[in-house]
């Protein structure tokens, strides 16, 4: 039985690391080297003697990483000035969608507001159309408002887009604290506001850290909209790449695959970092103490 | 279908080195109602989830019927658990709750619903099996949870403070619902609880536990009567045992307890405390040197005159029975006097024992001296 | 009658819960005092309304009727922070996220207190040795047992010195033998302190043990108020009976045939002129009740007409209690552990005249 669970499991974690594998040797190439019709897998720190067309050694570079901070032929800036847009997007976004959704949140899960459970279903409703279908819409409202290519015009819709996944985990996170936390601390002799800073921010880490990590996956990779919403002014990652196509030179595979695995870090080293409150917060409360 | 049940030399210790039981052996009867008393973290717990097979243990044996079961899984020992939390099911009427356990086990449907019946009648639940459970009464609710918690009758019942999460005045009258199904079940159990008045209500025999060891195993009145050691005295009875620090002497007319003062006074020697012992005691292999006596409150009179002069620090009415805290040059002791003898908070009064009802034991190890 | 005002007076307290047709209302009329430095008790089931009393004290819940005074002033305006009342919760310990002195120094940093960092911590001390915590004063909170929890959760109220102390149901969560001896030491640290007290239970031998006074509630009602003997032996209605006392008060129908009150079988068990019958001297019908330890059953055959058969027996140390099925019913009685019976004795069943209560068949809330 056991080894049999192994190598289900074994078999499973190749095929779904081989892709990530491939991109991380792609970025090593020379572009021949990447777009050869045979497969070649095997770097090598020289350059192979013969030039068999069929060979499965590389020479290994490190020049993709180094173009990266070129311009592109049909780009306006480079891979890094690209890259600090998603990071200011990512990280405002997700600031701003973590503070509204957790103030919300405690407000329908402690207050009685009239009407608190039609208001906590539309908030979901604006997940109910698939994003692209209002794109002409944004876009319509965005050029009138000056919008257009701006890091707040995205900052502002992917919060907006976030909000409602916010305010709905964070609610389910508060409404396990205890309202006697805070009644205590009323008791006590603070405010409400003081309370909540006081008593309830630091029981609700563990939910800001799940919100947090599912709102910046979302931000740090949503495409549609910084394509369609951008000329250059603030083209986050995915949107670049996929701006790169059809240019005169053809696609610069081993930049991309450079890229990628670079815009790829940030994300798992936060995961990492917050793991230990995923780990707990991904039950939900369902383990009651 | 009732089974008797064995635990050989039974220990458990976790990854981590705690030893949560450590070796215990006893055996229960048949249809016997065993009860495993002690306080958090004794291991009774993880005792009945090794019987149970929710645990494995990591030495000893547990059988049931005979069949060394320790390395079983649960499904294969014909066990049947009650935990503390038993909510119904809110979409099920009260007959299909009661029901469900066995249709688990793949009952037929007339076997089923001849159980369903029985029970319904034993608990006085006709009326109501059609019903929801929320259109039954708190105490309703409780009787069908316990109900369909008991309706399978395997080799042997397993009970983790089921009446843990009760109110205190509906405990005591689930203790009674409880022991009368089971004596008419005739299952046997094993019951786990940290309250002693429990304990003593339901058990044929008490099994209290302390620190992963086994340290008394019997009928509740003789738990409560002849405790084998200090933390049984203390532990059964509410409030526990009454101890005084001293030694043992002998003297001419027989053994005698001289009481020592309390460490925090000033050591009165008129104040020193002599009492003869009862003639029982003559014949027990006594030493002189350090000694406890223990006194259950309800000997400690109030008298006229005697041996021991108290101060009342504290006066608890019970109802039934009074508890008066007094203050001694001895120290603390409880006495459960009548509820009208009531004294005022400061009053000094006289104290006396009877020796039959005294209990001596080491204050080393907290072995009964007898 | 002394000259200063109650600690707390509430008048006609009224609050519901929900809106219209569907409100459930959980307090009605709540009318109660606490003399200063006095501990009361509140009696009540689960759902009786207890909480929700001590909540609208505090000024966690705004009543919808009623007025409550602090100290003889009104406190209906004053938000919780501003009324100087501290409240023990039930279930509620501790915050996991600090230490057990900053846990302490918690309600003592509030931004009206200003007090100096050393009197905050001289007072955490003190409150420290009164309740033995010393020892655990810098762990994390969370790292406690339940019995220490609910120490430092008491201390946190202790601390701040407030006029009035409001404790929901400290030691229900805790073990039985543990219960036993902090309900000691809370009265011990209450007589200590002198502050009044409101404490909140289900549980009778706390209520007995612990009150000057006890107020039973029920559904939201006070249903009796006095010192524990008064509600023990004279309580005003069946459904007071029933709440203290412990196994439950024995309650027997009764109907009047000639001189006598029978039971509804006809057994007869009290002369219509009996000291304790003269309450309900008018009525056809009567409810009796005896508390266990009244009753006296004898195994051998007494002059009694009540007779029964033994159903259980159960122990409890210095005393055992007896189920014995007589007159159609269950009847317990606490005997001492010297006298022994089994299952299946026929017994004598007397009820001494003088420890009897009678109510008229129609007692409300029966």
């Amino acid at each position: 039985m056991r080894w049999v669970a192994r190598l289900l499991i074994g078999g499973y974690l190749l095929v779904a690391t081989l892709p990530l594998f491939w991109m991380a040797l792609t970025s090593f190439k020379a572009k021949q080297d990447a777009i050869s019709l045979h497969p070649r897998f095997v770097p090598t720190l020289s350059a192979p003697a013969e030039a068999d067309p069929e060979r499965v050694t590389f020479e290994a570079t490190t020049e993709a990483y180094a173009k990266l901070r070129a311009v592109q032929t049909g780009a306006s800036a480079s891979y890094f000035e690209h890259l600090g847009n998603s990071v200011v997007i990512g990280l405002l976004s997700t600031l701003l969608s973590v503070a509204l959704g957790t103030l919300a949140a405690y407000g329908f899960s402690r207050f009685e507001i009239a009407g608190s459970k039609d208001w906590l279903f539309f908030i979901l409703s604006t997940r109910f159309l698939p994003a692209l279908a209002v794109v002409v819409p944004v876009l319509i409202m965005y050029r009138e408002l000056g919008l257009l290519g701006t890091h707040l015009g995205l900052v502002l819709l992917y919060t907006a887009f976030n909000l409602s996944l916010a305010v709905w985990l964070m609610k389910g996170f508060i409404d396990e604290i205890p309202r006697a936390f805070e009644e205590a601390a009323l008791v006590d002799g603070y405010s409400r506001l003081q309370a909540f800073f006081r008593v309830i921010l630091p029981q609700a880490r563990t939910g800001m850290a799940v919100t947090a990590v599912f709102c910046l996956i979302s931000a740090w990779n949503e495409y549609g909209f910084a394509m369609t919403l951008n000329s250059s002014g603030a083209l986050t990652v995915p949107a670049y790449f996929a701006g790169l196509q059809g240019n005169l030179e053809g696609m610069p595979w081993p930049q991309v695959a450079a890229g990628a695995l670079l815009f790829v870090a940030p994300i798992v080293l936060f995961t990492v970092l917050v793991r230990r409150h995923l780990l707990r917060g991904m039950t939900f409360g369902t383990i009651k103490q | 279908m009732s089974a008797h049940l064995e635990l050989e030399r039974l220990e458990k210790t976790y990854p981590d080195g705690t030893r949560a039981v450590k070796g215990i052996d006893f055996a229960a009867a048949a249809g016997e109602f065993i009860v495993l008393l002690g306080p958090s973290g004794c291991g009774k717990t993880t005792t009945l989830r090794m019987t149970a097979g929710l645990e494995l243990p990591t030495g000893g044996a547990i059988r049931l019927a005979g069949v060394d079961v320790s390395q079983q899984r649960p499904s294969r020992r014909d066990v049947g658990f009650v935990f503390q939390f038993y909510a119904l099911y809110p979409h099920l009427t009260v007959a299909q709750n009661l029901a469900f356990p066995l249709e688990c086990v793949g009952t037929p449907r007339a076997a089923r619903d001849a159980a369903v019946a029985d029970l319904a009648h034993r608990l006085e639940l006709g009326p109501l099996l059609s019903r929801k459970p929320r259109e039954l009464s708190g105490g309703d609710q409780q009787r069908v949870a316990l109900g369909r918690a008991m309706i399978r009758r395997p080799q042997i019942w397993l009970m983790d403070e089921p009446l843990g999460t009760l109110d205190a005045d509906r405990r005591l009258a689930m203790c009674e619902f409880l022991r009368v199904q089971q004596l008419e079940a005739k299952v046997t159990t094993l019951y786990v609880t940290h309250d002693q008045e429990e304990a003593m209500r339901l058990a044929d025999r008490i099994v209290v536990m302390h620190d992963g060891k086994i340290e008394q195993v019997g009928a509740p009145m003789a738990v409560y009567d002849e405790p084998a050691s200090l933390f049984v005295a203390h532990f059964v009875g509410s409030p526990g045992m009454n101890f005084l620090e001293g030694s043992l002497a002998r003297g001419s007319d027989g053994w005698r307890f001289v009481a020592r003062a309390a460490a925090d006074r000033a050591a009165a020697p008129a104040a020193a405390l002599e009492l003869p012992l009862p003639p029982a005691l003559a014949r027990a292999p006594l030493r002189e040197g350090p000694a406890t006596l223990g006194i259950r409150p309800e000997f400690v009179r109030l008298a006229a005159a005697g041996p021991l002069r108290a101060t009342v620090v504290l006066d608890e009415y019970l109802g039934a029975s009074r508890c008066l805290h007094l203050d001694t040059p001895c120290g603390p002791l409880v006495a459960r006097v009548a509820p009208e003898a009531g004294a005022a908070i400061g009053a000094t009064v006289a104290l006396d024992f009877s020796p039959a009802h005294v209990r001596l034991f080491d204050p080393e190890s907290g072995a009964r001296l007898r | 009658m002394s000259a200063s005002p109650p600690a707390l007076r509430l008048d006609s307290i009224t609050k519901r819960f929900g809106r219209g047709e569907r409100a459930v209302p959980a307090l009605t009329d709540v009318t109660l005092e606490v003399a200063p430095g006095e501990r009361l008790v509140v009696l009540g089931a689960t759902g009786a309304g207890k909480t929700t009393l001590l909540r609208v004290i505090a000024g966690l819940e705004t009543p919808d009727r009623g007025r409550i005074e602090l100290d003889g002033r009104d406190a209906a305006a004053l938000a919780p922070a501003e009324r100087d009342v501290a409240l023990v919760f039930q279930n509620f310990s501790l915050y996991p996220h600090l230490t057990v002195r900053e846990n302490l120094a918690f309600p003592l940093r509030a931004p009206g207190r200003a007090l100096a960092a050393a009197e905050i911590a001289r007072r955490v001390d003190e409150a420290g040795e009164l309740l033995r915590i010393t020892r655990l004063l810098d762990r994390p909170a969370k790292n406690l047992s339940g019995g220490e929890m609910q120490r430092v959760a008491i201390g946190r109220a202790i601390v701040r010195r407030p006029r009035l102390f409001l404790l929901d149901e400290p030691l229900t969560n805790l073990d039985a033998k543990l219960r036993e001896s902090l309900r000691l030491e809370l009265v011990k640290l209450f007589r200590a302190l002198s502050v009044p007290v409101v404490y909140v239970t289900h549980d009778q031998a706390e209520a007995l043990s612990m009150a000057d006074r006890i107020v039973v509630l029920s559904e939201g009602r006070v249903l009796q108020s006095g010192t524990p003997r008064e509600i023990y032996l004279a309580p005003a209605s069946p459904a007071v009976a029933r709440q203290l006392g412990q196994p439950a008060i024995n309650l027997i129908e009764l109907e009047r045939r000639g001189a006598t009150w029978c039971a509804r079988d006809g057994t007869p068990l009290l002369p219509i002129d009996a000291a304790a019958a003269r309450g309900v001297a008018d009525a056809s019908a009567a409810l009796l009740g005896v508390r266990p330890e009244a009753g006296r059953i004898a195994a051998e055959a007494r002059a009694s007409p009540l007779r029964g058969r033994v159903e259980l027996v159960e122990e409890c140390g210095p005393h055992r209690v007896v189920a014995v099925h007589a007159l159609g019913q269950t009847l317990r009685f606490a005997v001492g552990n010297d006298r022994s019976f089994s299952p299946g004795d026929a017994v004598a069943i007397e009820l001494p005249p003088e420890r009897l209560l009678l109510w008229p068949a129609d007692s409300s809330a029966r």
